[in-house]
């Protein structure tokens, strides 16, 4: 066993690490508090728990959470893999500027982005709801999907399609069997990058959501507004579990695929 | 004729200004091994790319089995590619990556087994199928970038540049298995290098391309021996390269010195260059050389010594020579009127090849 020495770096690193889980671990501490509020621990109760399982509004607003970031996400996917696609396969300016026009989404303030939004449903007579709130929501994910299956696409060796062509491939199959399994990881990625801009986006929503419809982060913003109720502590703490749970199990994905999918670059002897 | 499996006529490519193949023509026989050999940038790859149809040639016409297929997609061409990064699917394990021609064409998955099976040990990767590509060396790549070309059976195989990433020692072994392999299948291959000596050690047919044209094509010995002009003896292996005069059929003038040779069919005191190679020039005494010059380097290679000089008029020669001498000191060159080749300005292939046959038929 190789023995860990003290060093100034590590408890610098440890401090970091402290002060940036302190207020969740103080959030999830009081969510078994008995008490009303944070201000002492009242000994450990499930009390919130039930609470919160017993708020109908609650769930529902969850599981519409849920639904508008599992759908947003998926379309998001789709849409910025085929627009990755494209933008691979144009040339020179048009290239650079629709490259342009993706970032500048990336880049500019959700503020303004749920305000032109609003203004935009306005206009068109859209009911703001449910459909609105998706709407927005694949919008702004999908220029996340494109900035991460691009990487992947440019690492492609070009040749790769050719030699699907070259096998006899057409081109449909050589895009679903050679070029997306191969691009697969970024795939992924920019799926679960955009599930997690749009679990918790507030700015967007917040200015897209009508009457009857919400979703947690508005929900939350709304009621903290009353008082911290700690069924919010119980629910943050479930959330926070969930998204742990989620982040290893994308590590395990990709550090699987990607032992397998790791691009073959040809260099003599990296294997002898 | 009808043995030629492929045929460019007048075929020329252009991507925007920049002329990349003016006005080729060629036929493939079936079942040879053809080399393209050029710089790069000399065009050789666009033409492999206009043969296996991943680009529409501008204009001209070609001809695969005595069928225009200019507009016949890569995709149903009985070609096949090796390219030069291999271009091995990265998601794919060895069996699924030789097997991916058939699976596309809908073949049946027992015989889809058998003909895998059969690939991978045509290439000596017997029990390899169940690996990952990442898993294999850069020779063992190779093999399953032709294995998995091969298994479709096709009736030309192209290779591209493909042994160009392997190191030396390894790359010998492939030249000599690629021979083989070609002539146990009797495909048709057309391989594509830069490198003369892969050329040299491994086609029936030669055809040197350079800015965008075919300079000279023909037998590795006739190319090597018979150069047509200053860019090919140049490229294929070592030489010496001076001008001259013919003064008349059979007799040559360099620097004011006349020497025998074997070539006739010029007008008389026509400027010419004269091709001497270095391994045809002999190191003597002064007076029994046909040249006298001083001895400038010596380079010991192994099998030989590699020994520049000058002469009076500062010409520089380069002798390739087992024996050993002295640098500094005056020898003398001898050489047969055989070793000497005399090449036209600005002379065809076909003027040449007719020039050739005039006087030849003569002896």
């Amino acid at each position: 066993m190789k023995k860990h020495h003290f060093t100034w770096g590590g408890l610098y690193l440890a401090l970091v690490f402290v002060i940036l889980y302190a207020p969740i671990l103080y959030l999830m501490i009081f969510s078994f508090s008995a008490g009303k509020t944070m201000e002492k621990y009242h000994g450990f109760s499930f009390q919130h728990y039930a609470d919160l399982f017993a708020d109908g509004r609650m769930i529902t607003i969850v599981i519409n959470t849920l639904i508008v970031a599992l759908l947003a996400s998926l379309i998001a996917t789709i849409i910025g893999t085929m627009g990755a696609l494209v933008i691979k396969d144009s040339r020179g300016t048009w290239r650079n500027s629709l490259l342009s026009l993706n970032n500048v989404l990336m880049v500019s303030p959700d503020v303004i982005i749920g305000a032109s939004f609003l203004i935009f449903f306005t206009v068109l007579g859209i009911r703001l709801g449910f459909m609105s709130v998706l709407l927005s929501h694949i919008a702004f994910c999908i220029p996340i999907v494109v900035l991460m299956v691009l990487p992947k696409l440019n690492e492609l060796s070009p040749t790769l399609v050719d030699a699907a062509y070259d096998l006899g491939a057409s081109r449909w199959q050589a895009l679903s069997r050679v070029v997306l399994p191969a691009i697969a990881p970024g795939i992924f990625a920019g799926y679960f990058m955009a599930l997690t801009y749009s679990l918790d986006d507030f700015a967007v929503t917040f200015f897209v959501t009508g009457n009857g419809f919400s979703t947690l982060s508005v929900e939350i913003y709304s009621r903290a507004r009353q008082g911290i109720n700690l069924e919010i502590n119980a629910l943050s703490t479930l959330m926070f579990f969930v998204s742990l749970l989620l982040v290893i199990g994308y590590y395990f994905i990709s550090k699987h695929s990607g032992r397998r999918n790791r691009i073959v670059a040809v260099k003599e002897g990296d294997a002898q | 004729m009808s043995n030629n499996i492929m045929e460019f006529r007048h075929v020329s490519q252009q991507f925007g200004d920049n002329v990349v193949l003016r006005d080729i023509d060629f036929e493939i026989e079936a079942g040879k091994f053809y080399t393209l050999l050029g710089p790069s940038g000399s065009g050789k790859t666009t033409i492999l790319r206009l043969i296996a149809g991943f680009d529409q040639p501008t204009s001209g016409e070609i001809y695969f089995d005595g069928q225009q297929i200019n507009d016949v997609p890569a995709n149903r061409r009985q070609v096949n590619t090796v390219f030069q990064d291999y271009a091995l699917f990265p998601h794919m394990n060895v069996a699924e990556n030789v097997a991916f021609g058939l699976q596309i064409k809908g073949v049946k998955k027992s015989e889809i087994d058998q003909r895998v099976k059969e690939a991978l040990h045509l290439v000596q990767l017997d029990g390899y199928g169940q690996r990952e590509i990442t898993a294999m060396s850069g020779g063992q790549r190779q093999r399953v970038a032709i294995a998995r070309a091969i298994v479709n059976r096709p009736k030309l195989l192209l290779l591209d540049e493909a042994l160009s990433a392997l190191d030396h020692k390894l790359r010998v072994e492939m030249q000599t298995e690629l021979r083989q392999l070609q002539r146990r299948l009797g495909i048709t291959f057309i391989f594509v290098t830069h490198d003369q000596e892969e050329a040299l050690a491994m086609s029936d047919q030669i055809m040197i391309i350079n800015d965008g044209t075919i300079q000279q094509s023909g037998t590795p010995v006739d190319i090597y021996d018979e150069p047509l002009n200053h860019f090919v003896a140049d490229f294929i292996g070592e030489s010496n390269i001076v001008p001259g005069v013919m003064k008349a059929d059979y007799l040559v003038t360099i620097d004011g010195q006349d020497f025998e040779c074997v070539d006739a069919g010029m007008r008389p005191n026509e400027r010419v260059e004269v091709v001497i190679r270095p391994e045809d020039l002999d190191i003597t005494t002064v007076d029994q050389g046909k040249l006298t010059v001083t001895v400038d380097t010596q380079l010991f290679r192994g099998v030989d010594y590699q020994i520049t000089a000058h002469d009076q008029r500062n010409h520089e020669w380069r002798i390739n020579s087992i024996h050993k001498t002295t640098v500094g000191a005056q020898v003398g060159l001898a050489f047969d009127p055989e070793d000497i080749h005399v090449m036209r300005y600005n002379e065809s292939e076909e003027d040449f090849d007719a020039r050739l046959d005039s006087y030849e038929e003569d002896d």
